[in-house]
Parts: C-alpha cells; sequence; structure tokens
C-alpha cells in the first residue's frame, strides 16, 4: 500500500529494511501529488529496492520527519542510504513538464540521488 | 688609518625581497582589459620561464574562475608586473589572453567560459551513449537485489549486500551521467521536454502502466527499445551540435565587434638608461612596430667582455674614482678643504642649488602675496583691455585664468619647505669648513639628518615642477583660443604675459635643477617611464593582437637600466583615443644569478710595515672583479645575497708608500658588502724590495658608484 491514510505500517517497514530508497510526497489536493505518485511508482517497480509513497495525513508523520522531510504539503524527498537520510526534495512543482504532465526524467534523476548516496 | 678621511655614505640597511601587489578576486575584477588581458613572463638565455604576472608555481592554473585561454595552458594574470627585476639578457613574453577583448553585449559570460562550455559539449556526447550499458547494469542490480532479500540475516548477508551496493550504484551513475545531459539540454519548461521523455520511456519501456490502481507490466518490444534509445541518441546530438554551432559563433562574434568597433592594440617599449634618462631609446616590439631587429649583444656574466656601453661607463666611473680619490689625498694632506673638493667635483650642481635657492627666496609667502595681487592686477587690466577691443571676452575666461593661478599659489609652502633646507644645507657647508675631528661625528648626523630632509623635499619637487609647467601651459593654451587681433593688440605687450613668461622660466629652471638634485641625493636615478613616443609603432586590430617577445639581447643596455612598456587600447580605426587606461610598466634590469663585475672604488690603503714613514696610507684608486649573487624578485634571500649585499674577488690597487717611492701597484683579494658601500681588501704589493716597504697592504673603501656619477657630471 502505497498511499498512507491512517497507517504508516508499510512506510516504516520500507524505512527499515536496508538498501531501499524511498520517494514520498506530502500531499496537497491543489498540486498534482497523485499524478506524481503514480509515475514514482510505475517507474519505482523496475527496480525492485525502490518505493513509492503518497503521505495524505500529515499526522502520521512525526514533527522530525516534517521537518526534515517536507517544508510544506505539496513537497517530495528521497530518502535513502544506510541511514535514510534525504538526498534531494523540493516542491512538486519542480516535477511537472510544460504540458502538466509529471517528468519521470525527474523522478528518476531523483531516485538515483537516492541510490548513489551511502 | 691615522685621519678620519673616508666618508661612508648611505650604507643600507638588509634588503628584504620585493613583493609586488598581488590580486585577490575583487581586485581582479576591477582591473582594466589590458591590466588582466597582457600576460608578462620573463624567458631567461636558458629557456627557463619566470612568471612576472603570475605567482610562482601557478602555471597553467587560471587566477580566477571563467578566465581560461583556449587551448594553452598559459599563466595568468595574478599580480602586478610594474617594478619586476629581469636579467639583462632575457626576453619578455608579452602573451595577450582573451580577457584583453571586449565584452559581449549581455556581457553574461566570461569569454573564457566558452572553452569549458565546448569542452563540456563533448562530454555530454559520451555520457549519452553511456545508456547502452544502463539495461545490463540494472538487471544486475535487480539480481543482487534478490539474492539479499533471500538472504537476510543469514551470514552471507553482508557480502551480498556490498555487492548490491555496487550494482545498485553502477546503475544509478550511468543513468545520472545520461539525465544530467538530458535536463541541461531540455529543462523541465521546455517546450520539446514531453517528447524526449517520450523517447526515453520508449527506450526503456520497463517501466509500468498504471490500469484500474493496479499495476501491469506492458509487453516489452526490445526492436521498439533499441530504435528508442537511437532516436534519442540523435535528438541529443543535433542540441549539442547547435550548441557547439553557437559558441563557435559566439566566440566570431566577438572577435568581429571588436574588430569593427575599430580598437586597436598598440605596445611600445622603452630603454631607459640608468645614468641619463633622457638618452632613452624605442626597443622592438615583434609584430607591433617596423623597427629593425638588431643584433644580439649578449652581456658577459663574468663582466670581462664588455660591451661598448659598458666600456664607456666603466671609464668613466675609473675617471671619477681617480679623481675623488686624489682629491681625497689633497684633503689629507691638508693642501685642500673639504668643501673645495665638494665643490670642484659636483661641476654645476653646487652653483646650480645656489641659483634655486636665489630663485626660491623670492617665493617666500610674502613675496608671493606681492607676487600675487601683481598677478590679480595684471589679470584685471589685461582683461579691461581686451574687453574693450572684444567685447566677447567674458568672465568665464578671468575666472579660468585665476583659477590656474590660485592652484599655483597653493604649492607655495611645498616651496617654502625646500628653500628652508637648502638654507640648513648651505649652513653646513660652513661648518665644514675648518672642521676639527671632535666634531666630526655630530657635524656628519647633522650633514645626514639634512640631506634626508632635502630627499624628501626634492621628491615631491618633480610634481611640482610639472604641475607648474602644465598649469603655464594652460594658460598658453587660454590665450591661443583668443582671436589673433586681441592677442597682437593686447597680450603681447601685457604686464601678463610677462609675468606668466617669468614664472615659466622660474619653472622650466626648477625642473631641470630637480633633475640633478635628485640624482645627486639618490645616487641613481633617471626617471622609470618616458613620455617619447616610437614613430615607427603599428596599431593592431584587436582581432588580430598576437603575443609577442621582447628580446633585451637585441637593443643596447646595462644593468641599471629600465626597460618601459607602454601598452594601449585605441578606439576607432585611427586617432589617438584610448577605450581603456594606458597600461604602463616598468622593468629594472639587472644582472641575476651568480655574475661578475669590474667595480671602481675610492680606498684608504695602508702598508702593513713600511719603514722610515710616518705617513703609509693613503686615498687611491681600486678596481675589483667581483661576484656576487643577485637574487630574482621570487627568491627571499639566497645566499644571504639580500640581506649583506656581499660581493668578493680579486683587485687591482695603485699604491704610493711613502713620498719617494714611485706608483706601484698591488694585487689582492677583495670583499665587500651592502652593494659595494664597504669594500675591504687585501693584498701583496709585487713591486715591493722587502717586507718593510709596504709589501703586504689592507684597505677599506667604496665603491660610491651612483654618487661618483652624479658629482662627476659636467653638462
Amino acid at each position: 500500500m502505497t498511499i498512507l491514510t491512517n497507517s504508516r505500517a508499510s512506510l516504516d517497514k520500507a524505512l527499515d529494511t536496508e538498501g531501499t530508497t524511498l520517494f514520498l510526497i506530502l500531499d496537497d489536493p491543489e498540486n498534482a501529488g497523485e499524478l506524481v505518485h503514480d509515475k514514482a511508482v510505475a517507474i519505482a517497480s523496475a527496480r525492485p529496492w525502490r518505493n513509492a509513497f503518497l503521505i495524505t495525513d500529515p499526522s502520521l508523520l512525526t514533527a522530525k520527519e516534517r521537518k526534515l522531510w517536507f517544508d510544506e504539503a505539496g513537497y517530495y524527498a528521497v530518502v535513502g542510504g544506510k541511514d535514510k537520510v534525504v538526498a534531494v526534495r523540493g516542491p512538486l512543482d519542480a516535477l511537472i513538464m510544460s504540458n502538466g504532465a509529471p517528468s519521470a526524467m525527474e523522478i528518476r534523476w531523483s531516485f538515483n540521488q537516492g541510490d548513489l548516496l551511502p | 688609518m691615522k685621519n678620519v678621511s673616508v666618508v661612508l655614505l648611505l650604507v643600507l640597511t638588509a634588503c628584504s625581497a620585493p613583493k609586488r601587489k598581488s590580486y585577490d578576486q575583487s581586485e581582479f575584477d576591477r582591473l582594466s582589459r589590458l591590466q588582466r588581458g597582457l600576460v608578462f613572463t620573463e624567458r631567461d638565455e636558458h629557456g627557463s620561464e619566470h612568471p612576472i604576472s603570475a605567482m610562482p608555481g601557478a602555471n597553467g592554473v587560471p587566477a580566477s574562475p571563467g578566465v581560461v585561454v583556449p587551448g594553452k595552458s598559459a599563466p595568468q594574470v595574478a599580480r602586478l608586473a610594474d617594478g619586476a627585476t629581469i636579467d639583462v639578457n632575457s626576453q619578455i613574453d608579452l602573451r595577450t589572453v582573451d580577457a584583453l577583448q571586449p565584452p559581449t553585449a549581455s556581457g553574461v559570460v566570461p569569454a573564457g567560459e566558452t572553452h569549458t562550455l565546448t569542452k563540456s559539449v563533448a562530454e555530454m556526447a559520451v555520457a549519452i551513449h553511456g545508456l547502452a550499458d544502463l539495461r545490463a547494469q540494472e538487471q544486475q542490480a535487480v539480481r543482487d537485489w534478490n539474492e539479499l532479500e533471500s538472504a537476510r540475516g543469514s551470514q552471507a548477508d553482508a557480502a551480498l549486500r556490498a555487492a548490491f551496493d555496487r550494482s545498485k550504484h553502477a546503475a544509478a551513475s550511468t543513468e545520472q551521467r545520461a539525465l544530467n545531459v538530458l535536463r541541461t539540454l531540455w529543462p523541465i519548461k521546455d517546450p520539446d521536454r514531453p517528447k524526449i521523455e517520450g523517447i526515453l520511456e520508449r527506450a526503456f519501456p520497463e517501466v509500468m502502466k498504471l490500469q484500474d490502481g493496479t499495476l501491469d507490466r506492458g509487453a516489452i518490444d526490445a526492436a521498439e527499445a533499441a530504435r528508442a534509445e537511437q532516436e534519442l541518441i540523435v535528438e541529443v546530438q543535433k542540441k549539442l551540435d547547435a550548441l557547439s554551432g553557437s559558441l563557435r559563433e559566439f566566440e566570431a562574434r566577438t572577435r568581429e565587434r571588436a574588430e569593427d568597433a575599430g580598437q586597436r592594440l598598440r605596445i611600445e617599449a622603452f630603454l631607459i638608461p640608468s645614468d641619463d634618462g633622457a638618452k632613452a631609446h624605442p626597443v622592438h616590439v615583434p609584430g607591433y612596430d617596423r623597427l629593425d631587429e638588431g643584433e644580439i649583444q649578449r652581456i658577459d656574466p663574468l663582466g670581462l667582455r664588455l660591451t661598448a656601453e659598458e666600456r664607456t661607463r666603466l671609464e668613466e666611473l675609473i675617471k671619477a674614482s681617480d679623481e675623488l680619490a686624489k682629491a681625497l689625498e689633497r684633503v689629507r694632506r691638508g693642501e685642500a678643504k673639504l668643501t673645495e673638493v665638494f665643490e670642484q667635483l659636483s661641476g654645476r650642481l653646487f652653483a646650480d642649488l645656489d641659483r634655486l635657492a636665489d630663485d626660491l627666496s623670492k617665493l617666500d609667502p610674502s613675496t608671493f602675496a606681492a607676487q600675487k595681487q601683481e598677478l590679480e592686477r595684471a589679470v584685471d587690466d589685461f582683461v579691461e583691455a581686451a574687453r574693450a577691443h572684444l567685447s566677447s571676452v567674458g568672465e568665464d575666461l578671468r575666472t579660468k585664468w585665476k583659477s590656474e593661478l590660485d592652484q599655483l599659489i597653493d604649492r607655495s609652502p611645498e616651496i617654502q619647505q625646500l628653500v628652508t633646507t637648502i638654507e640648513t644645507i648651505r649652513e653646513l657647508r660652513n661648518r665644514w669648513d675648518g672642521v676639527d675631528v671632535a666634531a666630526l661625528p655630530k657635524l656628519l648626523n647633522d650633514t645626514l639628518a639634512a640631506v634626508s630632509q632635502l630627499v624628501t623635499a626634492v621628491q615631491k619637487l618633480p610634481t611640482l615642477a610639472n604641475d607648474l609647467q602644465s598649469h603655464l601651459d594652460a594658460w598658453r593654451e587660454l590665450v591661443a583660443a583668443l582671436p589673433a587681433s586681441t592677442r597682437t593688440a593686447v597680450w603681447d605687450d601685457s604686464a601678463l604675459r610677462k609675468l606668466v613668461e617669468e614664472w615659466r622660466d622660474r619653472a622650466r629652471r626648477i625642473h631641470d635643477v630637480v633633475a640633478n638634485a635628485v640624482a645627486l641625493i639618490k645616487g641613481v636615478r633617471a626617471p622609470v617611464r618616458t613620455t617619447l613616443r616610437n614613430t615607427e609603432t603599428i596599431d593592431v586590430p584587436l582581432g588580430e593582437a598576437k603575443d609577442t617577445l621582447i628580446d633585451l639581447r637585441r637593443t643596447t643596455r646595462k644593468a641599471g637600466d629600465h626597460l618601459h612598456v607602454r601598452a594601449r587600447l585605441l578606439d576607432g580605426k585611427e586617432g589617438e583615443e584610448d577605450a581603456e587606461p594606458v597600461l604602463d610598466t616598468t622593468f629594472d634590469l639587472e644582472k641575476l644569478g651568480w655574475h661578475a663585475d669590474l667595480v671602481p672604488s675610492v680606498v684608504f690603503v695602508e702598508g702593513d710595515r713600511v719603514a722610515g714613514a710616518n705617513d703609509s696610507g693613503g686615498f687611491s684608486t681600486a678596481l675589483s672583479w667581483v661576484w656576487r649573487y643577485g637574487a630574482r624578485d621570487d627568491e627571499d634571500d639566497p645566499h644571504l645575497a639580500r640581506s649583506l649585499g656581499w660581493s668578493a674577488g680579486l683587485h687591482a690597487v695603485f699604491l704610493n708608500f711613502g713620498p719617494d717611492n714611485d706608483a706601484e701597484i698591488g694585487l689582492g683579494v677583495t670583499v665587500g658588502l651592502w652593494d659595494q658601500r664597504v669594500q675591504l681588501g687585501a693584498g701583496y704589493n709585487p713591486m715591493a724590495d722587502s717586507d718593510d716597504d709596504g709589501r703586504i697592504y689592507y684597505f677599506l673603501g667604496s665603491s660610491l658608484v651612483p654618487l661618483l656619477q652624479a658629482l662627476s657630471r659636467d653638462d
């Protein structure tokens, strides 16, 4: 389950597994969170150590996680490496092309940044 | 030594290596195009390069980002070149770098960055072609992950984890290099970006498509994927080719702009002899003038094979040393007074000083006040007369003239200081008459103090003299602007004209005497710049400006001279308007490294044993052949050469022990300190009949080369 509405069990499992890279989105109904999430899931499936999560309820996150991963709703973050640190983060709008579609290249690039963490 | 008769002047303390100003980034950015765009390097006669504009050891390293010379690893401007010391047998390599070119219209991209971008284009092409390895790397990473998952918690876990990390990184790196290229060439909001992303998805069809909330893996068409991959590479190559073309066009446009703007580079060089700045002459700058190349004349580092110039100077110095030695000997014997000797040797100098003081004494404050009033009255009278003749002569002409006059009067305190100092020296000259040994130390102290004051006052005088002349020239221009009939009818016979010409003559005399005084006190010094023009110069269009090599060996020179290089960037295809401030750079020519010189000196020589003589010592002339080390600017103090200015060698000296002996010549060794200002020697007199005949002797002396030269001038 990659859309987190009331449970973060799958997120915790992914965070606890060594070698994984996570693409996280804090949803904002006015932004393209779901579109980006769908694209990220499709891209992640080719490399099974990757996961994509769409968080719809900010209260599922601790204050520290909210502060480290997202500035506010409508933001994304990629975490990875041994200590699951943030490789890249930013507003979802930075992942949207001129035609309104999410950019596979940007999502791939962000995942790679997470994969390259030690 | 029986009498304290040797005067030790100007013993210098240790000299540290001269440090020229080096630039930090902000200072570099404020330099003019000429300062940033011309890089000086010395190439010695062995072919080794010594940086002048660059810092030592920084060859090929840019002084600041963006200043990269395409295809070259030339040093860049990192410090001031003016004042550098170079060897008399060296060449000066003068390179033009891109910073000389005018900025682009947008001024955004430093010209040197085009080279960096061109290089990046080639690297981009390589990164895209690397995608061919991605599929295999990704599959390896998936296999390693699956193995790791199945072996979690087992003993093989750590090794499998390491293997997975390696293959995961490899796939991510390869893909990232290609994605960086694609993201650079087609930024996120580029209208062609969706098209490129579509090609990318066809090339790597493992991407799953979402259907009804489930994930589904579509069938992979390998042939279609390969075609899409080729299509992607073609698109990238087209973009890179267009980018390379744009960069080349950009560079060409920049150069064309420089030519269209008609900017020209003019480089002139002049050799200024140390003993007579008036004999400055142009030096050939290949590619920038039509002067003859000239023949190579190497200056012998052993100091034995002299050029005509060196021979002439040596003969002058030997003559001057001989004259001074004889004069001092006469003083020692009581046959002459010291002041008489100085006056005889100094030629016109003291007479000139007297006349200068007389001239300047007319300019004391009360004289100035009276002169000012007189001048103002003359101005008023003249203007009234001119107004009567020509109604258009207006207030602003009067204001301009009075403004020039006020600036002139403002310099009176400096002139007054010089008058006071000269008065002090005149008093000291009186005290030198009849001086006794007890009073000598204080008198010497007071003299040195007065000389030091004179140096300070005189140092301001060249500027003052030049200012005086330029103010008077400004007046002359204002007069020239008057209609001819007015000049004839009113100016020519006016009291103002007479006063102005009187001031002009005074300024010229001040200027001439100042030059002598400065040479006397400072012991050297011809100017280090010249206003001479090279009439054979060629103005090179900026786009065609090339590097050049100034060969010092092809011009008459000697150690101590200066080379003045003047670079100008001129606007338009003709004319003398400067687009940038003129760049003047002066180099000091010296013999560097180990070398030897013939050095004449005045010495007090005394025999070790001279039987039957009450007075076995006396002043004489010695000629030494001494070795020393000339340190380069970037060397600190090798062999303590800079601190002690030491030298050592052999000498020949005229001897005359006892009044009945004929002149003899002694041979021995010399040690010098502080650039020959102190010399110690000892030697053997082969003409002595016995040890009691002064066979062994010693001496103490000084070359005083610059001082002797100044004192013995007769012009």
